[in-house]
């Protein structure tokens, strides 16, 4: 549990970074300067009005009045915005006894609450993660509570990996919805920006440890049946652990069709990354995407020009 | 009755609702999410984990925060 002393600072700072900001009746500004300038435009159109009809000119005037007319149509719009902005309750932040009912509410759901008050960081641990037999170890949730209400969700919340089981060939991945310690959120990112907005602390640690705890196989940074795989080294694509061939000639993984293909042609392809920097700028030359080499590994066939 | 009610599926919203006495969690929960299991959400009354027949008071403050949420990449 936290001690009362940091439960009290910590519940202090949340209360003054969430406290609302004082908004003036005169917002939202955009609305109000656009009021002014539609009643500007207003007048000259009531002007020309006026000098059409006094010269008898029916027809300009009758154009004049449709413009006026659909003006102060739009301009009724702007009014009614402004009155429904003066008529919004104001915004009300949780007062420090609600913060330190969410802290300790936030230790009764998820254990021990580290606070780290240099990074401005507050930091649960989750259980061992699995998901589809794949598993991803314990997670470390980190929100960090300077951007304070308006922070976005997924920015707030650092994902770290415990443990962290990463899929082949991606470091910057340790869950499938993971990447750089960054959540992406998905269906929850409305939700949780709104429960950061309102200091609902508990819900938004909740709302990202659902997010952990399930899988969107067609939304993931790397699929979790390719968890375990590399790549191919001729098509570049992903392969399971079990299901990959080395090369004779470079011991690069190939996957199972680009290894009978080498196999039947009696030739196995590097990709032209792997070609010796030299053998890559030869003088005349032009490169095929794939130089092809002999199963010795030695560099072969050149398109001349 | 008047109740706190916040609700984490969707776009998220709290509010004060109105609801009828004697009303259960899992009435509750009905009315609210028609069609939905509760088995998918954590459901918190007063901040602690309820039973579905408890009667909801007056002032109560409910929570119910689906537990299963597809994230996405980017």
């Amino acid at each position: 549990m936290l001690p009362i002393p940091i439960l009290l600072r910590l519940a202090r700072r949340l209360e003054m970074l969430w406290a609302p900001k004082p908004d003036p009746p005169t917002r939202p500004e955009r609305a109000w300067g656009s009021l002014r300038t539609q009643l500007t435009e207003a007048e000259s159109l009531r002007w020309r009005i006026e000098q059409a009809t006094a010269r008898r000119l029916v027809c300009a005037a009758a154009s004049l009045k449709q413009e006026l007319s659909t003006l102060l149509k739009v301009m009724g719009r702007r009014i009614e915005e402004i009155r429904a902005h003066c008529d919004a309750p104001p915004p009300r932040a949780p007062d420090r006894c609600e913060w330190i009912r969410e802290l300790r509410h936030l230790e009764s759901e998820f254990g021990t609450v580290t606070v780290r008050w240099t990074d401005t960081v507050i930091r649960v641990v989750t259980e061992p993660i699995e998901l589809k037999n794949v598993p991803l170890g314990p997670f470390a949730i980190e929100f960090n509570w300077s951007g304070g209400p308006s922070a976005s969700g997924s920015r707030a919340f650092e994902v770290k990996a415990l443990k962290p089981n990463r899929p082949a060939g991606r470091s910057d991945v340790t869950h499938p919805h993971v990447e750089d310690d960054i959540l992406c959120a998905g269906e929850a990112k409305e939700a949780l920006d709104q429960a950061i907005a309102d200091g609902r602390l508990v819900d938004a640690f909740q709302l990202v440890h659902s997010v952990l705890t399930n899988y969107n196989p067609h939304s993931a940074y790397v699929s979790l049946n390719e968890w375990d795989g590399s790549h191919c080294a001729q098509c570049g694509r992903r392969i399971r652990s079990d299901d990959a061939s080395s090369c004779e000639g470079c011991d690069s993984d190939l996957c199972d069709e680009c290894r009978v293909r080498g196999t039947l042609r009696g030739v196995r392809r590097t990709p032209l990354r792997r070609l010796p920097r030299t053998l890559r700028r030869l003088p005349g030359t032009t490169l095929p995407r794939f130089a092809r080499h002999d199963r010795a590994g030695t560099s072969g066939l050149f398109q001349l020009p | 009755m008047k109740l706190f009610y916040i609700n984490n599926d969707g776009a998220g919203f709290a509010d004060h609702v109105e609801v009828e006495d004697g009303i259960t969690v899992a009435a509750f929960f009905t009315e609210k999410l028609p069609g939905r299991k509760a088995d998918d959400f954590l459901i918190r009354v007063n901040r602690l984990p309820t039973p579905a027949d408890q009667v909801l008071q007056p002032g109560d403050r409910i929570s119910i925060t689906p537990s299963k949420i597809e994230g996405a990449s980017a």
